[in-house]
């Protein structure tokens, strides 16, 4: 059975489907889909804190105008804990809608030096970036296969090592440790399973991530040849 | 009326890049005598620079100082005479060293880089290289941050009272404490006293932190006597025995978090800071500014 359609019809039936789409678009908008940037609510502005890749600060904000702190968040392990790892997560801490007004932002490192970003402006309903200068690096073991790793302690030094200013600790995880960048520092590792005491430069950049690298492997036993070689 | 909303769209956008730029600018002058007046100074993307003063690492912010003239550079370092915007006069070692990777390490985003100074100019961005610079003049606007230094009255365990002058918390003028898992620093200029409780043989002492406003912290300080892996003897001295360091009429003064029991800045001084300050201190778990 064919059903006929008059051109007038057919602009009607179209109109409807277009509506219907647009009817449920709009509804999928509404509902979310979680992909997008949440609003930011009403009477606040959003501060976002750009570190150059890090998505996890340990950081707090002071009110400038109080000197209250208004907003601290830790999640990060210390750098000396046996404990710490990167987790694959994609969640960020760096997004936070405060009241408008002036900030300071007090990035906490692994080391004992603080990062500042003073006179942070939120203004309502707009987004304001503050840029902290931290990078970070990692620290790379390589053990023979089947050798257990045991994380070994080392410490962060400035780059004339006169003073420690942090500790840190080995993982069999992927591990980053976050310093203020821009700056030369040597990681000191007395106890390494190299047998030596391994002193490494790190130069550590904003955006980048420094890798430095212990390698205890066994050098590969050489196949014997030429005369000694055996039949 | 087009052109009209052209041009204020065009004067905002212009107001938004001065306000973006950095807030520092000065005059760098070359050993080859060129003077440069630059915008948005910056040392390795950062506005503060790492001395060595007498073999003690200080870091000072560009807000801090007037004028830094290089000498001639050495091997790895090159000294400098700082002239602080306070009127002092600082002669320092700056470190020129680790300009670029070494064999074993490796970089994700382009680590390799020289120690210098970069900004921008009429001309397009600038940058120049430590080795290079005669002089650097700092144009500042305003009134520099002060910074007060004050003295205070040491009493260690034993009950020994030590009168100490420009008391220094690692070489710094902030104190840094824990609030649990949580660091915290505040500025000595803000503290009137600070007590550690007796307990004997702990790594972690508590302390409790008076500020100006009468309001009062507590928290916990790191005062292990235990020797690192892989520190010596120099620096396990500094990180131990220099933490609180000082003058004294009989000489320089140093001591321990392991050692004291109480300091106590002068009243007077803390008047001072006070006004200096103007800012108020927001007690338990409070928020503070980080290093000088």
């Amino acid at each position: 059975m064919q059903i006929r359609i008059s051109g007038h019809g057919s602009l009607v039936i179209r109109a409807g489907i277009m509506a219907t789409c647009l009817l449920m678009a709009a509804c999928a908008t509404t509902t979310g889909s979680g992909q997008g940037p949440r609003p930011i609510p009403e009477g606040q502005g959003r501060l976002i804190i750009e570190a150059g890749g890090i998505r996890q600060l340990n950081y707090y904000i002071v009110d400038q105008d109080t000197d209250e702190e208004i907003f601290s968040d830790h999640p990060r392990t210390a750098g000396s804990s046996p404990i710490g790892y990167e987790s694959g997560s994609r969640s960020t801490n760096l997004v936070q809608d405060l009241p408008p007004g002036l900030y300071t932002v007090v990035v906490l490192t692994d080391i004992e030096d603080f990062v500042r970003v003073r006179d942070v402006e939120v203004v309502m309903g707009e987004e304001r970036y503050a840029t902290p200068q931290v990078g970070r690096f990692m620290l790379r073991l390589f053990t023979d296969p089947g050798i257990v790793q045991i994380p070994t302690p080392f410490l962060i030094t400035d780059y004339n090592m006169r003073t420690v200013l942090g500790r840190g600790m080995t993982s069999t995880e992927v591990r980053h440790f976050i310093v203020p960048a821009g700056r030369t520092y040597k990681v000191r590792m007395e106890n390494s399973p190299t047998g030596r005491d391994e002193i490494l430069e790190v130069e550590v950049r904003f955006g980048g991530i420094t890798q430095i690298e212990i390698d205890a492997r066994t050098p590969a036993v050489e196949q014997q040849g030429g005369d000694d070689a055996s039949p | 009326m087009r052109r009209r909303e052209l041009v204020i769209l065009l004067v905002v956008l212009a107001c938004a890049t001065m306000a973006a730029a950095g807030q520092y600018q000065g005059t760098v002058i070359t050993r080859s005598g060129d003077r440069h007046t630059v915008e948005n100074l910056d040392f390795q993307g950062r506005d503060e620079i790492e001395v060595y003063v007498d073999d003690v690492r200080r870091l000072l912010t560009f807000d801090q100082i007037d004028r830094l003239r290089f000498s001639k550079p050495g091997a790895e370092k090159i000294p400098v005479v700082l002239h602080l915007r306070s009127g002092d006069r600082l002669e320092a070692v700056i470190s020129t060293g680790g300009a670029r990777n070494t064999p074993s390490a490796s970089s994700v985003g382009g680590g390799q880089a020289t120690n210098g100074f970069t900004g921008t100019t009429s001309l397009g961005p600038f940058y120049i290289l430590l080795e290079q610079i005669a002089e650097i003049r700092f144009a500042h606007d305003g009134e520099p941050e002060r910074v007060a230094i004050r003295p205070a009255t040491v009493i260690d365990l034993n009950g020994r009272r030590f009168e100490v002058d420009a008391l220094r918390y690692r070489a710094r003028t902030s104190f840094d404490y824990q609030q649990g898992n949580q660091k915290r620093t505040k500025e000595l200029a803000r503290i009137t006293a600070l007590e550690f409780a007796d307990v004997e043989g702990q790594e972690i002492r508590p302390v409790v932190i008076t500020f100006v406003t009468g309001r009062q912290a507590r928290g916990t300080v790191d005062a292990g006597i235990v020797r690192l892996s892989g520190e010596t003897d120099a620096m396990y001295r500094r990180r131990v025995m220099e933490v609180f360091t000082g003058s004294t009429p009989q000489g320089p003064f140093a001591m321990g978090l392991h050692q004291l029991k109480l300091i106590r800045f002068n009243a007077a001084s803390a008047d001072n800071a006070d006004a200096v300050g103007g800012e108020r201190d927001s007690g338990e778990g409070g928020g503070g500014d980080g290093e000088p």
